[in-house]
């Protein structure tokens, strides 16, 4: 057993938790402040300046609130749903490579918790499971709107978590790699060689699953408040519905990680003469970009309706994934040199985009006409 | 020769004797109790060239023979008139009973269930004669004129079980209230009974756990609408269609974010699909037409901000224009354009909080917040006329209740000028966007027929095809003296798209209106010069004995109107709503009852949600625009 290197995980591990949580905190208060400004509001500025102690109130009004369990509720599992949510979203960032190596007193450390070879396919393992924490827990609660909440859950990210992946596995090919730091590696050192250039439908692909991934709005069917009050957490409370809460909001961070990871080049800056060590930086601003994003969507869209999701999901956005994979790799089995000419793999992915951008455009089109007709009839 | 009294003619061809009565425009007919059903159904049809019967209500004579007159408003849109029915009802086995005329005209459905519930009054015929408002165990009929008033004692957390066993609606207070047939005060208030202790027992008692999902208790929707709402959420539902028990019944409701209030919706559900939609209302009932009877006329109009209080004005309006039906007083030109500008303003409002409220319930919270904010500034307009936000009571018998105060114009202009670029911006980001789109057209439609048959008026009526505005085809107050430019918007489509869009639209013509109305506001009073209904002026109370005693007599007792009925309609933004009222010559209203838009609408909703997801029903309630306190009164 190596004491330093057990050390080097355990304070490492320290750090991501630390990051995440506050992460988490100030990531509620910036949606408030954001969405706030959208709509023609203050938003939080009663704690602290600009509301900053906000997420801070809130955590001690969460933990001393009452904790009520349902008398009919299978107490366990009830108990261990949100717990089983929460570790997942934690369990993510552990392979997630936020900058270079450096090093610390003499010691050559990289900042990710661990370089494992399966790098992705462990995200996805461990992201899947986070469903269970959301099914058990609207199942235990023996409350109808929790327990329709469960089920659509499960149904939107079986059906999303396929798209997930495949629209992933674009990158994969094309760096013949599941480590995720070799494929940050891969995108070095300008903003050119980004795989999102190269995999521009796989991106796309990737945010709008990711959103339904996370139950973010368009897709927050889960937890629809007009429509079953706060679904499969409807009947928690205090400490238990904040961890479901803090699940969600880790989750966003870890799909916006992977994101800036597989498509943006990680945390490498986006040209080649700013030093490595500024990794961190741009790993954190790519991210926070990707965040508001997630709340500039939520302030702006309506939510789908199930039957439409599950179409969207099955209809549109798989075959749109397998046809981006199978051109992938159609492109880098008639590419003249292995690697070297990548704008072949560009050219092929412009055509898939300019196809799905068209497969987009009929339905917005005939959206825009139906606007229009209606502004004629007024 | 009018339709009306060609009708009447036609009335007393049929049925013989049909004593009239008039009253400043309002006619009624006094048809016999066994020829109702005939009489509207005949009525009804193309020949009888009346279209709707607006409302059904009662009016309890007490002391004479036949005690109970139900009254029935119908409506003509092709010949733009209105015709009273009323019926005198006769005792069937100590219980007053009249046919029901739901087999002629479902929309009387509920009309027919709150006369039943307020008066007692047993439709024959009714497919589902329930109550509706009072709890379904309750046991007097509130708005007979011998109901006992006052004494009620407030139930608190720490006496909830002792006062409760003393009411009437428990199984105690039910048991008693049966010994002692007639219902008198003692009865109801039971001062002298001690607690009962069974049921502080019962009240005190664990609830038994079942198992509760897994458990089947052979609940069906019928018997969910009759017991209460906690008692549904823990249930699982065995229709007689569904043995296997393959469908749930679950509460939307009371307490829910999207029903606006507290409406309950008592579902039952295959997976997300609807089967069956019953609502539940009276969550919010208050007694509001009860409370008007011991109240003078001035002081009742008080509460009709309370009832529909998302467009307090044009309850307010409704209540005056009946008041001035029955005293048949001019209301001065100044008066009259002030009331179209504020009650204008009144519906932007209104409609503004629909879009926000029926996006916020599709998802979307943005355009909710926005038009909040558009509709706080009507608000800030309220406050500067009347020093109310909400429930300004401005609107008087009479005119206003003072005069506009200086730079109204100004302010009424600047928003004139800002809501329409509001109105673009919601619009905009909603009916651009596909998934807005997909979740709303198509959805919940209503034919032309049904909205026709279920007494459905309003938007919702238009956005289903029914060209009829009463501000444009009976005019009331400046609007028939002015021609206001303006559309009445009708759409053909009858869905959740069309009515959203068509009171967003509504929006603009308002501004329409009110911009015209603006710019031709004449000088003068206020308020009428007819001193049997407006105060004296100040000046005049301090230099003149008689002028402050009739001051005094004025805000003590009231004004007293002249004894008959009366109904007045506005075009309110969710539908007709009207004011019956019945004068017996004192200075309050011996009956007055609320002709509600949503109430009459709220009925039709079941028909469009089968087959629906929870989601869609969602987007339907919305769309319905319901306001509760309108509702349950």
């Amino acid at each position: 057993m190596r004491w330093d290197l057990l050390a080097e995980w355990i304070i490492k591990a320290i750090i991501i938790l630390v990051l995440l949580l506050t992460g988490f905190a100030y990531q509620t208060w910036l949606e408030r402040k954001v969405v706030s400004k959208m709509q023609y509001r203050i938003g939080p500025n009663r704690a602290g300046p600009f509301g900053l102690l906000l997420p801070l109130a809130d955590g001690i009004k969460l933990i001393f609130k009452e904790e009520l369990i349902p008398a009919m509720a299978d107490k366990v599992i009830f108990v261990a749903a949100p717990v089983v949510s929460m570790i997942v979203a934690l369990l993510v960032f552990a392979v997630i490579p936020i900058g270079p190596s450096i090093i610390v007193f003499g010691r050559e450390v990289t900042l990710q918790l661990a370089d494992i070879n399966v790098g992705l396919m462990y995200v996805l393992a461990v992201s899947s499971l986070g469903i269970y924490g959301i099914v058990l827990g609207g199942w235990a609660s023996n409350n109808k709107y929790a327990l329709l909440g469960g089920l659509r859950s499960s149904a939107q990210l079986i059906s999303y978590e396929l798209v997930l992946g495949l629209a992933l596995m674009g990158s994969v090919m094309l760096t013949g790699t599941l480590s995720l730091n070799q494929i940050v590696n891969a995108q070095a050192y300008d903003f050119w060689n980004w795989l999102v250039f190269l995999q521009p439908l796989g991106f796309l692909l990737y945010v709008i699953a990711a959103i339904a991934e996370v139950n973010r709005a368009p897709f927050d069917l889960p937890e629809a408040e007009q429509e079953l009050t706060a679904g499969y957490h409807t009947e928690y409370s205090g400490m238990k519905f904040a961890l479901f809460f803090m699940a969600e909001y880790i989750n966003m961070i870890n799909v916006s990680a992977i994101a800036v990871t597989m498509f943006l080049g990680g945390w490498r800056p986006p040209f080649g003469f700013i030093p490595e060590w500024t990794g961190p930086i741009w790993f954190f601003l790519k991210v926070l970009a990707f965040i508001l994003v997630f709340i500039w969507l939520r302030a702006t869209l309506p939510r789908l309706r199930y039957d439409q999701l599950m179409n969207f999901g099955w209809r549109t956005m798989l075959p749109l994934a397998i046809a981006n994979v199978v051109v992938t790799a159609i492109a880098m089995a008639l590419r003249p040199t292995p690697g070297a000419n990548t704008w072949f793999v560009v050219a092929v992915g412009s055509v898939i985009l300019i196809i799905a951008a068209l497969l987009f455009y009929r339905s917005w089109s005939s959206a825009s006409m139906r606007r229009r007709a209606a502004r004629q009839a007024s | 020769m009018s339709h009306v009294e060609q009708t009447l003619d036609a009335l007393r061809q049929r049925y013989g004797d049909v004593p009239t009565q008039v009253m400043n425009g309002h006619v009624s007919a006094l048809v016999p109790a066994d020829k109702i059903v005939d009489a509207v159904a005949f009525l009804l049809n193309p020949d009888g060239g009346f279209t709707q019967v607006m409302d059904v209500t009662a009016v309890d004579y007490y002391t004479t023979t036949p005690r109970f007159e139900v009254v029935y408003q119908l409506l003509s849109h092709p010949h733009r008139c209105r015709l009273s029915l009323r019926v005198g009802v006769p005792d069937v086995d100590g219980v007053p009973t009249v046919p029901s005329i739901t087999g002629a005209f479902p929309g009387a459905n509920w009309f027919e269930r709150e006369t039943y519930d307020m008066f007692g009054i047993r439709f024959d015929g009714h497919p589902d004669l329930r109550r509706i408002l009072m709890p379904h165990n309750y046991a007097a009929y509130p708005l007979r004129r011998d109901f006992p008033l006052g004494y009620e004692e407030v139930a608190f957390s720490h006496n909830a079980h002792e006062i409760h066993s003393r009411k009437p609606f428990t199984p105690q207070g039910l048991a008693r209230a049966a010994e002692i047939k007639a219902v008198q005060p003692s009865a109801l208030v039971g001062a002298d009974a001690p607690p009962d202790p069974t049921y502080k027992d019962s009240w005190k008692q664990p609830i038994e756990p079942t198992g509760g999902m897994r458990q089947h208790v052979g609940l069906t929707l019928d018997d969910a609408s009759t017991i209460g709402p906690l008692a549904v959420s823990s249930q699982t539902a065995e229709s007689q269609d569904d043995p296997f028990g393959e469908t749930m019944v679950m509460n939307i409701g009371p307490q829910h974010p999207a029903t606006h209030g507290v409406l309950r919706l008592v579902t039952e559900l295959n997976g997300e699909r609807l089967v069956r939609v019953m609502p539940d209302i009276g969550f919010l009932h208050t007694g509001i037409e009860k409370t008007m009877e011991s109240k003078s006329y001035l002081k009742a109009l008080t509460c009709t901000d309370r009832t529909g209080y998302a467009a307090p004005l044009h309850c307010n309006m409704a209540f005056s224009g009946t008041v001035e039906k029955l005293l048949d007083v001019d209301v001065p030109l100044k008066a009259q354009y002030a009331r179209v500008i504020l009650l204008e303003l009144d519906r932007i409002s209104s409609h503004l909080l629909f879009a926000g409220s029926s996006a916020m319930d599709l998802g979307a919270s943005s355009p909710f917040l926005w038009a909040i904010d558009a509709r706080e500034r009507v608000y800030d307009i309220m406050e500067l006329v009347s020093g109310q936000r909400m429930m300004t009571s401005y609107i008087r018998p009479g005119g206003l209740a003072y005069d506009l105060p200086q730079g109204f114009d100004r302010a009424v202009q600047a928003y004139l000028d800002y809501i329409p670029g509001r109105v673009d911006q919601i619009e905009e980001i909603l009916i651009s966007n596909p998934i807005f789109l997909d979740r709303t057209q198509k959805v919940g439609v209503l034919s032309k027929e049904d909205a026709m048959r279920w007494s459905v008026s309003g938007p919702i009526a238009r956005s289903s095809g029914v060209d009829w505005d009463l501000r444009r085809d009976m005019p009331y107050l400046a609007y028939d003296q002015v021609d206001f430019q303006f559309n009445v918007l009708v759409r053909t489509e009858g869905d959740t798209y069309a009515r959203f869009l068509l009171r967003l639209q509504e929006i603009r013509e308002s501004v329409k209106i009110a911009q015209q109305a603006l710019d031709a506001m004449p000088p003068g009073r206020w308020m009428t010069a007819n001193r049997k209904v407006a105060p004296p002026p100040k000046e005049e109370i301090a230099i003149s004995m008689e002028s402050l005693i009739h001051h005094f007599k004025l805000w003590t007792e009231g004004f007293r109107t002249p004894p008959g009925q009366a109904y007045f309609a506005v075009e309110s933004p969710r539908g007709e709503m009207g004011f019956f009222m019945h004068s017996d010559g004192s200075a309050k209203p011996y009956r007055c009852h609320q002709r509600s838009g949503a109430f009459a609408a709220l009925q039709s909703m079941p028909l469009v949600v089968t087959g629906m997801l929870i989601s869609d029903l969602i987007a339907i309630i919305a769309s319905w625009d319901p306001i509760l306190g309108e509702i349950d009164r």
